[in-house]
């Protein structure tokens, strides 16, 4: 499978931090996944003249019930009479952010940080903006910040070590991810991402040794189940490849890049008519991808076809 | 006709400029000054078991070598000051022992001011140094070379030199002497206007001339060079580089048929060779399909690699993406650098081997046996491994005579720039040693073979070579930015092993190494077997013939000349 498409599934992933329980508890304001403007309408605030510590409370409750417009609304109204506020400004920030107003989140998470530059949640929030939105540098920056505020936070490692492997930053990427998994060794895809950073520099043997700890605790994750196979098929265990592959493309059978390469075990293996049933099975998840076009000419052309199915291929 | 063929039936220790040379166990490498005791310098042609180590020296400075390569500037501002560093492994004076011929490259000033950076000739002293012997040899062409292939184009039976250069390739005649002739201009091989890189000489007629194939790379204007970090096609991984080949013009490579008389003539268009003017950088001759012809394989950067099939009615049908050797596994284009062939696994076909740029995977093509190959890299432990490497010289050698071919691999990037950042990709690598484990996969021995192999090289050509003709194949590999470091297939079988080789000194990258076949016996005294089948179709039955001796075959004549090997052992007792 060319490496653009499994970019888009590793991606794909990736943007599965927000479901990720993130920081700890009581330090900041943890988003959970972004989504419609959703939530209870009856819960309007009472009164907006309270002390700023109450407005942070009701604006919190807001995001949390997911009440996008009234969490906006306050939040401009509070930053307008609190405007040093860095607070305010965060919890507004977050609001823009999961009502898909990037760039107002953007603007309100720098108003934050300038007023504080202590608060590690600021800068943790702030990347998520930008790994959201595919900017791994500047992403990569927010997270340096939070954890040099907070070096314990084990899920600002990961995301690092994901922005790093994103900017070409490998070698730091790994020093990342080795940091979240010592703070917590049981970190959902922390092995995952090790064991990815580690193939990409052919590294199999070590890619194979993090993507079964992964698996050991993560077994149904159908791309961790099909990188592990990806990489058992680049070593030529062909047979244990099979197994996880097939089962990626039963947990997942919409992945194109799991039937590709479960093709290619079966070739391997000699189990011709299989291979083709794969490749055709890829070819038709993934149409403009030449690859399992590719493998079914030559696999044709190795056995029936005489030649022919080559020739149609190109 | 071709009628000079050596087979080289020994064993030996492994000798890796950065000319190496390996040793076993924890043996330490010989001094210069030291002569080897009969008792230490143990004399079984057979590999009596597997070396449990195997160490690699550097013995460029032992050697006499004192080569500077020169290729632009450290900076590697421009793709030309990348790819330099051929090298040839050849006998030019007919003593029966490997010479060494470095081509060197220039730099932009120098060019313009035409101030010249000759290739080196060292002669064989035939006691592990060489001599400079330049000066008078008359390969004195000023240019910025990068490739040479060695070979007897005029059947006198000396070794003759083709350099390419940036703006073309000479051809240099050997006068028997000690001295060569620039006869290009007469010979019609100059590739005018051309980069040439590699260059291989074969008889793809089988009249007994060998005809030239030149891979070229990119026509480039020395006044309107790219400039670097300055388009899409000057970025890696989104830093500033040197431009190309993507986005340059491609170099249409040439093939040249030779006329018998000392000329030849360009049959590029004629037989529609490279109608694509593909970045041509590896080039081989072999034949894959065993019809007798010699088939034409080039690597490409950046874009397919090429097979040509020979018809033996001379035409040759490109068919790359059907035999499965133009693309990787999954059907990508590649960035192909080095080629070589052998028949890795003994099963009488030969296999070829490829580098590629970082970032992918190394090819290891394996003959099917019905035209076509599978790329087994990875099943094989070969490929993977190379993913952050950048490879240019690739060559199959026997470095533990246990008869099965294992692979040496020069590697090293082509932007200094990537050492400024963290990749995990780096300017100089390390050189790769894959130990063939005789089930069709190997071992990367790299870091277990010395400090030699485990010291980081900005690598570039390949070549080997038996330098002291004691059956052990050495290997010399041309360096970036530091001081350096035919057609006839033989069948031999001993045992339970049989091996097949061809003849051929042109492969690997920009590079030519010694054309004697070499084949390890492993545990056997004698071989049961030789079987030459000559280009011109002629078949000729060598019986029994002990190890550790070289013989020289003729075709009609069977062995005519048998010389005995003191041989040293891999194995440290």
């Amino acid at each position: 499978m060319s490496s653009s498409s499994r970019a888009v599934l590793l991606s794909s992933l990736l943007i599965g931090w927000g479901t990720i329980s993130a920081y700890p508890a009581g330090k900041q304001y943890c988003l959970v996944a972004r989504g419609g403007q959703s939530g209870d309408q009856s819960q309007h605030p009472t009164s907006r003249d309270e002390h700023p510590r109450e407005v942070r409370k009701l604006l919190l409750s807001y995001l949390q019930a997911g009440n996008l417009p009234e969490a906006i609304d306050l939040g401009r109204d509070s930053v307008r009479r609190w405007p040093h506020d860095a607070e305010l400004r965060h919890l507004l920030g977050l609001a823009y952010f999961k009502a898909r107003q990037d760039s107002a989140a953007i603007a309100e998470f720098q108003h934050a940080e300038a007023l504080d530059d202590l608060n590690a949640a600021i800068p943790f929030d702030f990347a998520l903006v930008h790994l959201d939105q595919g900017q791994y540098a500047p992403a990569a920056e927010e997270l340096e910040k939070a954890i040099k505020l907070d070096p314990s936070n084990a899920l600002a490692h990961l995301l690092l070590g994901r922005a790093y492997q994103n900017t070409n930053r490998t070698l730091l990427g790994i020093d990342q991810f080795k940091a979240a998994l010592k703070l917590n060794p049981e970190l959902p895809l922390g092995h995952y991402h090790l064991g990815f950073a580690y193939a990409s520099l052919g590294r199999n043997p070590d890619a194979i040794a993090e993507y079964k700890k992964e698996i050991a605790h993560n077994g149904d994750n159908p791309t961790v189940l099909y990188q592990l196979g990806h990489v058992l098929l680049q070593t030529g265990d062909w047979e244990s490849a099979r197994l996880f592959l097939q089962k990626a493309t039963e947990i997942d059978p919409q992945s194109a890049e799991a039937f590709y390469d479960l093709g290619k075990a079966l070739l391997l293996a000699r189990d011709t008519n299989a291979a083709i049933v794969a490749f055709e099975r890829c070819a038709q998840l993934s149409p403009t991808d030449p690859s399992p076009h590719y493998q079914l000419a030559r696999t044709l052309d190795n056995t029936q076809t005489g030649g022919m199915a080559f020739s149609q291929s190109q | 006709m071709i009628d000079r063929y050596r087979l080289v039936l020994v064993l030996a220790v492994f000798t890796g400029i950065v000319l190496a040379r390996a040793f076993s166990g924890s043996a330490a490498p010989p001094q210069r000054s030291q002569k080897r005791s009969p008792s230490s310098s143990v004399h079984s042609a057979r590999q009596t078991h597997v070396p449990s180590s195997i160490s690699f020296a550097d013995i460029t400075r032992a050697s006499g070598i004192d080569f500077h390569l020169t290729c632009g500037s450290p900076e590697k501002r421009f793709i030309m000051e990348t790819m330099c560093g051929g090298v040839a492994v050849f006998d030019f004076d007919n003593d029966g022992w490997m010479d060494i011929y470095l081509v060197n490259g220039s730099t932009l000033d120098d060019v313009a001011v035409g101030k010249c950076h000759t290739g080196k000739l060292y002669r064989n002293n035939h006691d592990g140094t060489f001599a400079d012997v330049t000066s008078k040899s008359g390969l004195n062409h000023c240019g910025w070379g990068f490739g040479v292939a060695a070979g007897d184009y005029d059947n006198d039976s000396w070794e003759d030199l083709y350099v390419t250069y940036l703006d073309g390739g000479v051809l240099y005649h050997n006068n028997h002497d000690g001295t060569f002739t620039d006869v290009t201009a007469n010979a019609g091989v100059g590739n005018p206007g051309h980069w040439g890189t590699s260059a291989a000489l074969g008889d793809d007629d089988n009249d007994g001339n060998l005809d030239l194939y030149v891979a070229n790379y990119v026509d480039l204007d020395l006044d309107h060079l790219p400039q670097f970090g300055s388009g899409p096609f000057c970025q890696y991984r989104g830093i500033p580089v040197s431009c190309g080949p993507r986005g340059l013009k491609g170099g249409r490579d040439r093939l040249y048929h030779n006329n018998g008389d000392g000329t030849f003539t360009d049959i590029t268009e004629k037989l529609n060779i490279d109608s694509e003017n593909d970045y041509g950088l590896g080039v081989l001759w072999l034949d894959y399909d065993q019809d007798g012809c010699l088939d034409l394989y080039v690597a490409n950067d950046s874009s397919p690699s090429r097979l040509y099939h020979n018809n033996c009615h001379g035409v040759f049908d490109e068919v790359g993406a059907r035999a499965g050797v133009a693309f990787s596994a999954d059907g990508r284009a590649q960035a192909g650098m080095g080629i070589d062939s052998s028949d890795y696994d003994n099963h009488g076909w030969p296999d070829i081997v490829k580098i590629n740029f970082s970032d992918d995977t190394n090819n290891l093509y394996h003959n099917d046996h019905n035209g076509s190959f599978t790329d087994l890299a990875g099943p094989a432990g070969f490929g993977p491994v190379s993913i952050p490497y950048l490879g240019f010289g690739v060559r199959f050698i026997d470095f533990d005579n246990d008869g099965w071919p294992d692979i040496f691999v020069a590697n090293g990037h082509v932007n200094p720039q990537v050492d400024q950042h963290s990749f995990g990709v780096t300017y100089a690598e390390r050189p790769f040693l894959f130990k063939n484990l005789k089930n069709g996969k190997f071992d990367e021995l790299g870091l277990r073979a010395g400090a030699a192999l485990s010291r980081h090289y900005v690598g570039r050509g390949l070549a080997s070579g038996d330098f002291q003709n004691r059956g052990a194949e050495d290997l010399l590999m041309t360096v970036l930015d530091a001081s350096p470091v035919f057609g006839a297939r033989v069948q031999m079988k001993a045992g339970n092993l049989s091996q097949t080789a061809e003849v051929r000194a042109n492969s690997s990258f920009e590079s030519a190494s010694d054309s004697r076949l070499h084949f390890g016996l492993g545990t056997a005294t004698h071989a049961d077997e030789i079987t030459v089948r000559w280009p011109s179709g002629r078949i000729d039955k060598i019986g029994t013939e002990d190890a550790d001796q070289e013989l020289i075959v003729k075709e009609g004549a069977g062995v005519v000349e048998r010389i005995r090997r003191i041989i040293h052992s891999t194995v440290s007792k």
